[in-house]
């Protein structure tokens, strides 16, 4: 990309933002799973992988001190690393926990969400010099 | 009496040098000789297609002087719509691999879809201010 | 994985869940049947769940987007059949006693119960899902 389409594009904001809607979502196909498997037996909660999770950190680290963001890896899913007490048949989910985490989760992704459309209808205004 | 194409090849040197974008230094008539010959072979032609698919914003080529290095405004230009042209095709393109359903998330493709609509504004832009000081330097008393 | 994030495990949860609470009604009916299709008496019918894990689309080396579940088998409840003493049945043995299904009406109330509360979870899940998608379309305006 051109210089001036660049800078226009790669705000922290605009990067970190998407970078977090990314996450969530990923999340939310995370705790869909569990709930959809509350009853299975031997199940144990499934979340983020670390390896996603620990890139997403260091990305967001890097696009607020204004370094590119560098690659992330492939969205997966895999067993949580901490599981809570499991029950006789083996499962390990907590469904108000995973309710309550849903919750938070999709106030994260629509905040995002919010904030980046306010973001590019700031920028039509300015660029276009008319508030619309 | 000062002649137009002159102040032309004036106004397009003068933006090249800060290299900033759409609202560069408002144009200011030189009345220097500057290679009167060349001047004349200049084509400003600001409104004609240049290329064929591309969405059409024509640049103005100087051929003035020892002044056309890769930096020219005219180069400038065609890169940003070949970038918003790129732009463009990459958002078209995820949101098909949506509708197909496959692995693009909605927000991505959303995004990419306002990015480009915003770079093809921000073009559009540029082209209005250039042709407006365009026609301030055309209607200037003699 | 589509427009809605997580709907396809979602959904397969309904699936799953309705196909309890039919097993469930299907016992809870036959709950004083001593002569069934073959004859025989009722066993209680459980259902087993399992889980099933998603391939990421497209994604060639498998990684795994989350799982969905379904119905492994549905199978007869092994356990004992209570004997009830019951002189007049044509089906008594020589002692008097007939056996019964293994029906308990309040286990299969309790398990009526977690299954409804499962698909209303899941049916939650995916309304959240939904309305994050619908947020992700504002950012067109």
């Amino acid at each position: 990309m051109s210089m001036a389409l660049d800078s226009l594009f790669n705000t922290p904001a605009l990067q970190s933002l998407s970078l977090t809607m990314n996450e969530a979502a990923l999340r939310h196909q995370a705790i869909a799973s569990n709930i959809a498997n509350v009853n299975t037996p031997g199940f144990k909660r499934l979340d983020v992988s670390s390896n996603f999770e620990q890139a997403f950190t260091n990305a967001l680290n890097n696009v607020s001190e204004g370094q590119p963001a560098g690659e992330m890896p492939d969205a997966t899913i895999e067993t949580a690393a901490e599981q809570g007490p499991a029950r006789p048949d083996g499962n390990t989910v907590q469904i108000e926990q995973e309710m309550v985490n849903m919750a938070q989760n999709s106030a994260r992704y629509e905040f995002a969400g919010q904030m980046l459309a306010s973001n590019f209808h700031g920028m039509k205004t300015a660029i276009t010099g008319t508030v619309s | 009496m000062i002649n137009p194409l002159d102040a032309l090849s004036a106004l397009t040197q003068q933006m090249q040098a800060p290299a900033t974008g759409a609202n560069a230094a408002l144009p200011t008539v030189a009345t220097n000789g500057v290679g009167a010959p060349n001047a004349v072979t200049e084509n400003f032609s600001l409104l004609s297609p240049t290329a064929t698919e591309v969405p059409q914003i024509a640049s103005p080529t100087v051929s003035g002087g020892g002044v056309g290095g890769p930096s020219t405004w005219g180069h400038m230009v065609q890169q940003m719509v070949r970038d918003v042209n790129a732009q463009q095709q990459n958002a078209t393109a995820m949101v098909t691999d949506v509708l197909k359903g496959g692995s693009t998330p909605v927000h991505q493709a959303m995004v990419a879809t306002e990015e480009a609509n915003l770079s093809f504004e921000f073009l559009t832009e540029v082209r209005n201010k250039v042709v407006e000081a365009y026609q301030q330097v055309m209607q200037m008393q003699v | 994985m589509g427009m809605i994030p997580g709907i396809d495990a979602s959904a397969s949860a309904l699936n799953v869940e309705r196909t309890r609470l039919d097993v469930i009604a299907g016992n809870l009916a036959n709950a004083q049947n001593t002569s069934d299709a073959n004859g025989q008496v009722y066993r209680r019918k459980m259902v087993v769940f399992e889980s099933k894990l998603n391939d990421a689309l497209g994604n060639a080396t498998g990684a795994s987007a989350g799982s969905q579940v379904q119905v492994a088998r549905i199978m007869d409840d092994p356990t004992a059949l209570p004997k009830v003493y019951m002189p007049g049945n044509p089906k008594a043995d020589a002692k008097g006693m007939v056996e019964m299904p293994n029906v308990n009406p309040l286990n299969e109330m309790v398990d009526m119960m977690t299954a409804s509360r499962s698909y209303q979870a899941n049916l939650q899940a995916i309304s959240t899902g939904r309305s994050m998608f619908e947020e992700s379309l504002k950012i067109a305006e």
